[in-house]
């Protein structure tokens, strides 16, 4: 099942940003159980100070590596907003043509909680419309763009018809492979839900065709993502160790080495990111602790920003497949940074 | 206090899984009186002078442990440039670079490590490490040694 958050990352929440702050982190879940609450975005009550009124920086241990005092890392206000729409980005995969050499298919998978409409861009430069604020997209030579409407449904699978596939021959070679600051993309795949009316919800993947040199294919890598969520929008980014959370819980507790469970305390299952390393390595209780003492990620030592609690309490009661079946879905992304 | 009411857990499910899946060449126990307080057995690694070896040592959790590092010290004589006469070790994650995601396990493989590859350059006993740096081979022949007299009692 995938979830994906997204951070805010230009504005980090201020120590003394009291509850009535307006939300500035916006957190997605690409799944069914996230709806937001009314079509709002759900808050999320997690800027607790003193939720442990007992500890403080005062009464740490005072070990080697903690001498200096730490300012405590914040803990992320976010809230929950639906994303209709999820390319599986480790599905995104291209075929080629049997007879002809220069005939490319697109596959992947996707979901869809409306009526989608999916359109490939080959060659595409990305504009943002001055009126709708929205990005669109424009390709240098004629027909390449494809589009096709699917309906509502999870787990649907994309292929190229004849008609849509690539065709190498059509479009400059160095230009199917993204160069950096390059003023065109490859390949962009938008996923257009249908049915919100105005208000428009995509997801859009940038991808770039690399020479496979053994096999003398082309394929086809992903460059990045991005959620368009009315006129804001934001990329995309993975958070590590999310897929291993949520999934069956029966067996946590007793299991000594599940690759769920919190890297402090061994016991609770992870549902803290840290950022922004985006790093899924604690349990809310141990972040709640660890942000008094320390100011560094426990898997790749950075220095934290902020702390993002993810929750997966819905995602246990509304899908009670387990093991592998609810974990290898996952796109596991969150969003970060307003473009 | 309530806040650290998971760690104990945590000692518990890392004991635990010592003493199920010990790591190769280690054995650690917690002493019968205090859980935080372990006896740890290491073998010398193979092709370095600690070979056939049983090395002591002792392993104390501290309080603040897993916020803090472990406390470990070489109870067997040992020479080593980065082991010093107490048997106190100059390890990075022991210090400054340690991470509460590191547990026993990950410390005492970091210390077998290290008892591979020696860091003169890093010193805790200089004089020790000016050996290694200076005459190699004769710092591992006196390490034999050292590892034939205190280290290999049976």
């Amino acid at each position: 099942m995938g979830g994906s958050g997204s951070t805010n990352r230009a504005s980090r929440n201020g120590r003394d940003q009291g509850p009535t702050a307006p939300p500035q982190q916006v957190y997605i879940f690409q799944n069914g159980s996230y709806a937001p609450q009314g079509g709002r975005p759900y808050q999320m009550n997690y800027n607790t100070a003193g939720y442990y009124p007992n500890i403080g920086p005062a009464i740490a241990p005072p070990g080697q590596h903690m001498r200096q005092q730490i300012a405590p890392a914040q803990l992320k206000k976010t809230c929950v907003v639906k994303n209709p729409v999820n390319l599986k980005k480790s599905s995104l995969a291209m075929e080629k043509d049997p007879v002809s050499a220069n005939i490319y298919y697109i596959e992947f998978d996707f979901d869809a909680l409306d009526e989608v409409e999916i359109t490939i861009y080959f060659v595409a430069k990305e504009a943002e419309d001055k009126n709708t604020r929205l990005p669109r997209f424009t390709c240098e030579s004629k027909d390449s763009a494809v589009s096709r409407r699917f309906p509502k449904g999870m787990k649907q699978h994309y292929r190229s018809s004849s008609s849509e596939a690539l065709n190498l021959l059509s479009h400059p070679l160095d230009k199917l492979t993204y160069k950096k600051d390059a003023d065109t993309y490859p390949v962009v795949i938008e996923l257009h839900a249908i049915g919100a009316g105005d208000f428009v919800q995509s997801q859009y993947t940038y991808a770039s065709l690399e020479m496979d040199k053994a096999s003398n294919n082309w394929s086809l890598h992903t460059l990045k993502q991005k959620v368009q969520y009315g006129e804001k929008s934001y990329e995309v980014q993975e958070i590590y160790g999310i897929e291993k959370a949520g999934g069956s819980s029966e067996s946590l507790g007793d299991d000594l080495s599940s690759g769920r469970e919190c890297v402090i305390c061994l016991s609770e299952e992870r549902d803290t990111a840290v950022l922004p390393c985006r790093h899924m390595c604690l349990c809310n209780g141990c972040a709640n602790i660890m942000r008094m003492q320390s100011n560094k990620c426990p898997i790749c030592r950075q220095p934290v920003s902020s702390l993002l609690q993810i929750s997966v309490q819905d995602r246990k009661r509304t899908s009670p497949k387990k093991g592998k079946g609810a974990s290898s879905s996952s796109s596991s992304s969150a969003a970060a940074a307003p473009s | 206090m309530a806040q650290q009411a998971g760690i104990p857990k945590r000692i518990e499910k890392e004991t635990l899984k010592l003493s199920q899946e010990p790591p190769p060449g280690i054995n650690a126990q917690p002493d019968s009186g205090n859980y935080r307080y372990f006896k740890v057995l290491m073998e010398g690694p193979e092709g370095t002078p600690y070979q056939d070896g049983l090395y002591h040592l002792e392993l104390f959790l501290p309080e603040g442990y897993p916020m803090e590092p472990p406390k470990v010290r070489f109870l067997t004589k040992i020479y080593h440039p980065n082991i010093d006469k107490l048997g106190r070790i100059c390890l990075d994650v022991l210090k400054d670079k340690w991470s509460p995601a590191l547990q026993i396990r990950t410390v005492l493989l970091s210390i077998q490590a290290l008892l591979s590859s020696p860091e003169p350059d890093d010193p805790l006993d200089t004089s020790v490490a000016d050996h290694f740096k200076q005459n190699k081979r004769d710092a591992e022949n006196v390490a034999r040694e050292w590892n034939r007299t205190y280290a290999c009692k049976s």
